[in-house]
């Protein structure tokens, strides 16, 4: 354990500029989380040039607090109005919302806001310890291992998501192909760039994540007329009560470790762990199983307690292997790119402020998220009274001159363009762009890798399978994606089998 | 669920759309795979004994055109999802303004097409009155012009319009 690593990143987390960004971030992130439709990634993109001025701690501690900041600010409209900020409070929704309306809209908030703070910090602190041990074994990785374990990442992102895997699957090859555009790194080859000066430097991150994400979303959201929903619940008291506490002892304590490993999975993320602490939940209190889907507070306190501990432990592969787990970390790592910092086994050596004081910074940013979202609770929802399209119309508007701002580029202007309408399309058609962009962001590094694999073994595809590291990564994916399977086919028959009662299954293992 | 209604209400005409979507998203792709396997091959996949700048751009073409194919197989007897309720012409708009707006940045300078581009928007895709509009869209500008080349010192391009 790092003890100097630790003092230094507390060092530069409690900053005076830096409290400032941590403190601006998680605000950021709450307010959007509120707004339905600018998720973070969104917001992130459209932060990217912004933070290119800043020094690379205080960037990605800001961009960091707007990741853990909008999993709270999900949570609110979750409880309110069953509306999920972001994906990952999909399941709050489910008994927070019928706590708020059995007039315990506080105590859900209050439980979630407690769950939060405890899953970031047990993430947090186990970053500190677990996190050079990551590097250290990263450090033995080859270009073989680094192959497989980029497209594992890809892989399971696709599969263990929401949507459809192979739609996701579609989605992410063509982010690998549009990656290939432009010089060729190595022969210097131009690749699909039809004689065109401005893509021989390839497209660019921001303006592709901000078209997609931002633009796409922003008009499929102002194009769609959909009446605003008005908050009528009242939040008298947001302090849980002692059984509340009491009951949510245990799903907080499942949700922290639960949230924890999944995030550090290629893949996981808030979603994917939000979802299987709901299950889990579901499963283990055999007592109060009936009041699951009717306002049961471990149905709250477990997934909102998982989804901040995941969107912690997913900066590990990020912040030790240079691999992004999701698509906002995606992001992230594209703003350190921008920055001139490659993530990696090397960061913690060579740009330990950057390391260490992001990891601080989270717990700092936890502690403010608490101190910020019981008492401020009420004004956060008064942000809901903002109407949809006034506020697309200004983030249009800073998203196109913040692709120019990147680079001076009025080039990147049209690829923003090109990308919002390809986006706007996917999401009309059912493609999720989120694979897109996280393959968009691998599809270098994994492309290097394929190719220093083969030049090691002279053209010799199964390299990728005789290493022993190598075959134990993907003898993992396999188990993984046979385990999800199985999981997936068990959960269908039982939702089968299982009548619509509220009597709890008997003979459910 | 609203999408399901309007499905039941008018299912042979929503029907039609999502099929050819469909089927102009599928051809599209397919189309890209191809091409772009084609462009990687004749970059060369192989060359002097390494591996050439078109190995990755193959491997990834081929990997999209089993995706698709694989995705189009198992979708294949699934009826066709609805697509959700848009206006075109509000996709239009939403579009060519922006598209009007870049041109006019490059071309006229920042600041007057920003102001014009923020009315535009507030008033005929969000529907604020004239007098909010009007107001919201010199704040925006004051803004927006405030926030990147005062703060962020960013060079806008100077033009008629500055």
């Amino acid at each position: 354990m790092d003890w100097n690593g630790i003092l230094q990143g507390f060092a530069v987390a409690l900053d005076p500029a830096n409290l400032g960004w941590v403190l601006l971030g998680v605000v950021i992130g709450t307010v959007i989380g509120v707004l339905p439709g600018l998720g973070p990634t969104a917001t992130i993109a459209l932060l990217l040039p912004i933070t290119y001025g800043l020094d690379p701690a205080s960037a990605i501690i800001l961009l960091a607090g707007i990741y853990y900041g909008s999993m709270y600010g999900g949570t609110i409209t979750a409880v309110l109005l069953r509306v999920p900020g972001e994906a990952a409070s999909v399941v709050t929704a489910i008994d927070g919302h019928q706590m708020a309306r059995r007039g315990r809209a506080g105590p859900a908030l209050g439980i979630a806001a407690v769950g939060s703070f405890i899953g970031g910090s047990v993430a947090t602190i186990a970053l500190f310890f677990l996190a050079p041990t990551f590097a250290a074994l990263a450090l033995r990785f080859g270009p073989p291992e680094y192959a497989i374990l980029a497209s594992v990442g890809i892989f399971l992102a696709c599969f263990l998501g929401t949507g459809s895997g192979i739609r996701s699957l579609v989605s992410a090859c063509l982010g690998l192909l549009l990656a290939t555009v432009g010089r060729d790194p190595i022969t210097g080859d131009s690749r699909y760039t039809f004689g065109d000066v401005n893509l021989s430097g390839g497209l660019d991150l921001v303006a592709v994540a901000m078209g997609l994400f931002g633009l796409g979303e922003l008009i499929f959201h102002v194009t769609q007329t959909r009446s605003a929903q008005a908050v009528t619940t009242r939040i008298k008291r947001i302090m849980p009560a002692r059984d509340d506490f009491r009951r949510a002892r245990g799903p907080i304590a499942r949700g922290s470790i639960l949230g924890f490993v999944i995030g550090v999975l290629p893949g996981g993320g808030g979603v994917v762990s939000s979802m299987a602490s709901y299950a889990t939940e579901k499963r283990i209190n055999r007592r109060n199983q009936a009041e699951f889907g009717k306002g049961a507070v471990e149905g709250v306190a477990g997934p909102e307690t998982a989804n901040n501990a995941s969107s912690t432990s997913a900066f590990v592969p990020l912040l030790t292997l240079g691999i992004p787990p999701n698509v906002v970390l995606a992001v992230i790592y594209g703003a350190l790119l921008l920055q001139g910092i490659t993530p990696g086994p090397n960061l913690v050596t060579e740009h330990p402020e950057v390391f260490w004081g992001v990891i601080a910074s989270m717990l700092l940013g936890n502690l403010i998220l608490l101190a910020l979202n019981l008492p401020l609770v009420g004004i956060f929802i008064q942000i809901l009274r903002v109407r949809a399209g006034m506020l697309a119309s200004f983030a249009v508007v800073i998203t196109a001159i913040g692709a120019y701002s990147v680079s001076n580029s009025i080039f990147d202007m049209y690829v923003l363009l090109a990308f919002g309408i390809l986006g706007y399309i996917m999401r009309l058609i059912g493609l999720d762009p989120a694979p897109l962009v996280l393959a968009f962001v691998l599809s270098p590094l994994l492309e290097q890798a394929v190719r220093q694999s083969m030049l090691i073994s002279g053209g010799d595809p199964t390299i990728f399978v005789t290493r022993p590291i190598a075959l134990t990564m993907i003898a993992a994916m396999v188990l993984i994606a046979l385990a999800t399977t199985c999981t997936r086919r068990y959960n269908r028959r039982q939702s089968r089998t299982e009548p619509a009662r509220s009597q709890p299954p008997g003979g459910e293992r | 669920m609203t999408e399901r209604d309007a499905t039941l209400r008018a299912p042979a005409r929503r029907d039609r759309r999502a099929h050819i979507a469909r089927a102009l998203s599928l051809t599209t792709l397919i189309v890209v795979a191809v091409a772009g396997g084609w462009e990687g091959w004749r970059l060369g996949v192989w060359s002097t004994g390494r591996p050439g700048p078109g190995l990755w751009p193959v491997v990834v073409s081929a990997a999209l055109l089993i995706a698709v194919l694989e995705a189009f197989r198992k979708e294949h007897d699934h009826q066709a999802e609805p697509l959700p309720h848009t206006s075109w012409r509000r996709e239009l708009f939403a579009f060519s303004s922006l598209a009007a707006y870049i041109v006019a940045f490059a071309y006229l300078g920042a600041i007057v097409p920003t102001a014009i581009f923020l009315l535009l928007w507030l008033r005929f895709l969000a529907r604020e009155p004239w007098t909010l509009s009007i107001v919201l869209a010199l704040a925006g500008t004051a803004g927006v012009y405030f926030m990147f080349s005062v703060l962020l010192g960013i060079p806008f391009p100077s033009g008629p319009l500055t």
